[in-house]
């Protein structure tokens, strides 16, 4: 029974881990060689057709023809430098367009902000921030991550079904020893698994929502926009200024 | 001859008093006005809206469309208000006019500037309001009223 564990966590190690952490297990060694293990992470694994141990790791899945899955997973990004007459009532605006789409601002400075909306609403928010001033460099990029994507489901997937044999294997162990091994590979795969969570939640963060970085640019006056002041000195006494400062003292300007 | 200077007197004074411009005030205004300023009279709120009332010589005769042209184009031209509305109006003496509205930002604040534009011959007639909008809004309809009440 013992061999038999032994032969187990042999398998697991090469069938789910990129590094063996069993101190009796010389990945080099003759033993490996013998039976056939190498140590590859999962996808080379994958791609190179070795197989695991029937009896313990989990079969891989056959990767799905990446054409085939649907809806694609893109990322969408769009970088825009917006010429303003206006560049804080801009930044502003920019800023209640995201909430409206139903997203939000992640950064933001005095003449530029970062923003998030939903993927599905991604043309919309260009559209409108084109109308807020002259766009002067638009970069906008559609990445299609869904091989990515794919790849971390399946790699999540292959690494939950290896802690659950592991779980499996603890119920077996006959001794402290053998215990304590499994615990120690345990670990090891729950880490690796809350590492792909984190990574695909991010991924799938960021195909859900479009981030959108625009520069606002306080645009210079035109030369042909010449104004002619008229010689009318009372036109430069109207406004709320004069209008509404008593005893010398300035008013709401 | 010294009754006669006296009548001329109290006969020119009348007559300059007729010529100042006037109009009424809405409810809960208050007259604060200063002598030797730029307006004729001006009145002021609790919450600090503000309306006066000014005239300008007007010797070339410019025109009401003239007049209510210049003063949109120094407002939003050179001052940086945005023009919310424009609309021919009478004064209750049955005198054109237009009547201008005006928003414009200060730290966050929206602010309100309504202004009145009458040209009664050789005269610019200039009815103004302001404040803060949220103060201005409730009242803009009394102080249209006032402003049509010049005379």
């Amino acid at each position: 029974m013992h061999k038999a564990l032994t032969l187990c966590l042999l398998g697991l190690a090469a069938g789910g881990c990129a590094e063996p952490k069993f101190s009796w297990f010389d990945p080099e060694g003759p033993r490996a060689q013998a039976a056939g293990i190498h140590l590859r992470g999962e996808a080379e694994t994958a791609a190179t057709g070795e197989r695991r141990p029937a009896d313990i790791a989990p079969q891989p899945e056959e990767t799905p023809h990446l054409a085939a899955v649907e809806p694609r997973k893109v990322v969408y990004t769009g970088q825009f430098k917006v010429l303003t007459d206006e560049v804080g009532r801009a930044v502003a605006e920019t800023r209640k367009l995201a909430e409206r789409l139903g997203g939000y601002m992640q950064r933001m400075t005095g003449s530029g902000i970062v923003i998030r909306v939903p993927a599905a609403r991604f043309d919309q928010a260009v559209a409108e921030l084109e109308k807020m001033g002259s766009v002067t460099e638009r970069y906008v990029q559609a990445q299609d991550v869904t091989e990515e994507y794919v790849d971390l489901e399946i790699r999540l997937k292959s690494a939950k079904a290896l802690l659950a044999k592991l779980l499996g294997l603890l119920e077996k162990a006959k001794d402290v020893k053998q215990a304590l091994e499994v615990e120690k590979e345990l670990a090891r795969v729950r880490t690796e698994v809350e590492r792909l969570e984190g990574q695909l939640n991010r991924l799938a963060s960021r195909v859900a929502y479009a981030t959108i970085t625009v520069n606002f640019i306080a645009a210079p006056q035109a030369p042909g926009e010449l104004k002619v002041v008229l010689p009318f000195w009372w036109l430069r006494t109207l406004g709320l200024k004069e209008l509404t400062s008593f005893e010398g003292r300035p008013g709401l300007f | 001859m010294k009754c006669t200077s006296l009548l001329w007197a109290l006969a020119v004074a009348a007559a300059a008093a007729g010529c100042q411009p006037a109009m009424d005030l809405p409810a809960g205004f208050v007259r604060v006005d200063e002598p030797g300023g730029l307006h004729q009279m001006r009145a002021v709120s609790a919450d600090g809206v503000v309306l006066a009332l000014r005239s300008h010589d007007n010797p070339r005769q410019g025109t009401l469309e003239f007049w209510s042209e210049a003063v949109k184009n120094e407002l939003v031209g050179f001052r940086g208000y945005k023009l919310a509305g424009k609309e021919a109006i009478q004064s209750q003496a049955g005198r054109p006019g237009k009547l201008l509205s005006f928003a414009t930002e200060q730290k966050g604040t929206m602010f309100t500037y309504m202004l009145a534009v009458f040209v009664p011959g050789r005269q610019v007639l200039i009815a103004e309001a302001g404040g803060k909008a949220q103060a201005v809004q409730p009242k803009a309809e009394a102080l249209k009223k006032a402003m049509l009440s010049v005379k």
